[in-house]
């Protein structure tokens, strides 16, 4: 009925619109021909500036033998004993400014680095005024895994305490950039950057103070935004669960209330990619709503491949997840905040239970030092939306099901 | 006058002749663009709800007169003159992604015109 009516309805438009479609002829464009001064004028300017422009560039020593810091550097071997630093210049997207104040880089562990010790990243830092720099990282590892810290005038970052590094900047400082390594076997480490400009007075560091995840937060109590963003990636490397590498990356806009999210990796099928990209979404947002989801076909490593990638506006809940200490019949929840990073392995509908709607997530933790498999709980209702988490030893053949069994079993106690 | 009467002519004799040879057979130009129009409607939940043929006219006619020269015309090859999307973009000169993209985005005006307008099908 509808098409019969949409189809009438259309056959009887006003015939000025059948007319003007009728008669249409696409306009040709006159050609227009410059007249041959401008042209000759726009030559001569051309080749003006480019002899200006040379001229100049001969003037502030761009041809020096140096990349970065003109004829007065001194050229500092790296880890490698290399005297020429390996910048990659497509790196240098991590470009900070800060003024009058101090910028947090906070490492978390994401993946196992496979063969080879890795430069994780560089971070161009743009100083004005008195500034401070300060690394800590998420837990006791990575202070054994980064060896070196250089900035762009070969200074060594010397202090490292407890895994917190500080870099003090001279006023008037330019840039500096660092350089993380990474010794292989260990994990790699992703860097969340942090950071305010309400001036030293605004300074307040405690190495041991939790970690704050909320980095709106963070901003929202500096004096002025500043104009960074916020990089986060983790990686997992899932063989047996049929991904090659599942890559997680978002860049958030460190004052944008939307950040945009982008999701991208490798699989053999289009299918697989849709999949993982909708559940990693469905897992790490609260609000997931893909407004582009893009493939593209590639064969770069013999392989048939497909490249997804996923724009989307979501709101990000920051996930908290608590430590569980549970038996069959019950279980229990304390403050202790256990991890942040999870990879999703298998979700499950919501469901009804304790007389809550609930989703269960049963997530993989690809990390050597817990070996554990991680579920995440996720009850909603009452105006609430908590989020737990379990943590089972990977010791079991049949983890996934023992850890569904588990959850079945267990009761929440409020 | 002429030319929009002849047009008509030849298209309702044209629906007819198509609707009696292929029965329940789809997928010709007239089908897959009216299949585009229909799926962008809103569509009534009850009888009560829906807007009559006549109305409906009114509302297309205001619409495309709300359009841009070009997106008119496109509109109107495309869902009154059942133009394939090939023959649009030779017309204009363009390729059939961007005719694709252009109709897309003007039925999705339509969509929004007639929501405005609470006008269910």
């Amino acid at each position: 009925m509808k098409r019969e009516k949409i189809s009438e309805a259309m056959g009887n438009i006003s015939s000025r619109h059948i007319k003007e479609a009728a008669e249409f002829k696409v306009e040709e464009k006159p050609h227009r021909s410059k007249t041959l001064w401008v042209k000759w004028v726009s030559i001569a300017a051309c080749f003006c500036l480019i002899i200006t422009g040379v001229f100049a560039a001969f003037q502030i020593g761009l041809f020096d033998n140096n990349e970065l810091g003109g004829a007065n550097s001194e050229i500092i071997p790296d880890i490698d004993g290399n005297t020429n630093p390996d910048i990659d210049n497509d790196e240098y997207n991590n470009i900070f400014s800060i003024a009058n104040g101090s910028l947090y880089l906070e490492i978390y562990d994401a993946y196992t680095i496979p063969n080879e010790a890795d430069v994780i990243t560089i971070y161009l830092i743009e100083c004005k005024g008195n500034s401070e720099v300060f690394f800590r990282s998420s837990n006791k590892i990575a202070d054994q895994v980064i060896r070196r810290i250089e900035s762009t005038d070969g200074k060594q970052v010397a202090t490292n305490d407890n895994g917190v590094f500080t870099l003090d900047f001279l006023e008037g400082q330019d840039f500096v950039y660092l350089n993380l390594y990474f010794d292989a076997g260990t994990f790699k480490k992703s860097v969340e950057i942090n950071g305010g400009t309400g001036g030293n007075d605004d300074v307040d560091y405690d190495p041991n103070a939790p970690i704050d995840e909320d980095i709106y937060d963070d901003h929202a109590s500096s004096t002025t935004a500043i104009p960074a963003t916020v990089y986060f990636e983790c990686s997992a490397i899932l063989p047996d669960r049929g991904y090659d590498e599942i890559h997680f990356s978002r860049v958030l806009s460190a004052i944008s209330n939307e950040p945009k999210v982008n999701i991208f990796g490798t699989t053999d099928s289009l299918e697989e990619a849709v999949n993982a990209v909708g559940l990693q979404a469905l897992l790490l947002f609260e609000e997931y709503t893909p407004t582009n989801i893009s493939y593209r076909k590639t064969n770069e490593t013999g392989l048939v491949r497909y490249q997804y990638g996923v724009n989307a506006t979501v709101t990000v809940h920051i996930y908290e997840y608590y430590k569980i200490d549970y038996t069959l019949d019950t279980f229990v929840y304390s403050t202790d905040v256990i991890d942040y990073d999870l990879y999703p392995l298998a979700t499950e509908t919501a469901r009804e239970k304790d007389g809550l709607p609930y989703s269960l997530h049963v997530c993989y933790k690809n990390d050597n030092e817990w070996k554990s498999e991680i579920a995440v709980l996720n009850y909603t209702g009452d105006g609430n939306n908590i989020f737990f988490v379990v943590q089972f030893d990977l010791s079991g053949e049949n983890v996934e099901q023992d850890v569904k069994l588990l959850l079945e079993q267990m009761t929440l106690v409020k | 006058p002429l030319l929009t009467y002849i047009c008509r002519i030849v298209r309702n004799i044209s629906i007819k002749r198509y609707h009696q040879n292929t029965a329940k057979k789809r997928n010709s130009y007239y089908d897959v663009a009216l299949d585009e129009l229909e799926n962008c409607l809103p569509s009534a939940t009850t009888v009560q709800d829906e807007v009559n043929t006549k109305e409906l006219t009114e509302l297309f006619d205001d619409f495309l007169d709300s359009l841009e020269k070009n997106n008119r015309i496109m509109f109107v090859r495309r869902y009154w003159f059942s133009d394939s999307i090939s023959d649009i973009a030779a017309m204009f000169k363009m390729n059939n992604h961007a005719v694709t993209v252009r109709l897309s985005r003007t039925r999705e005006k339509l969509r929004q015109y007639l929501i405005k307008k609470g006008v269910t099908i």
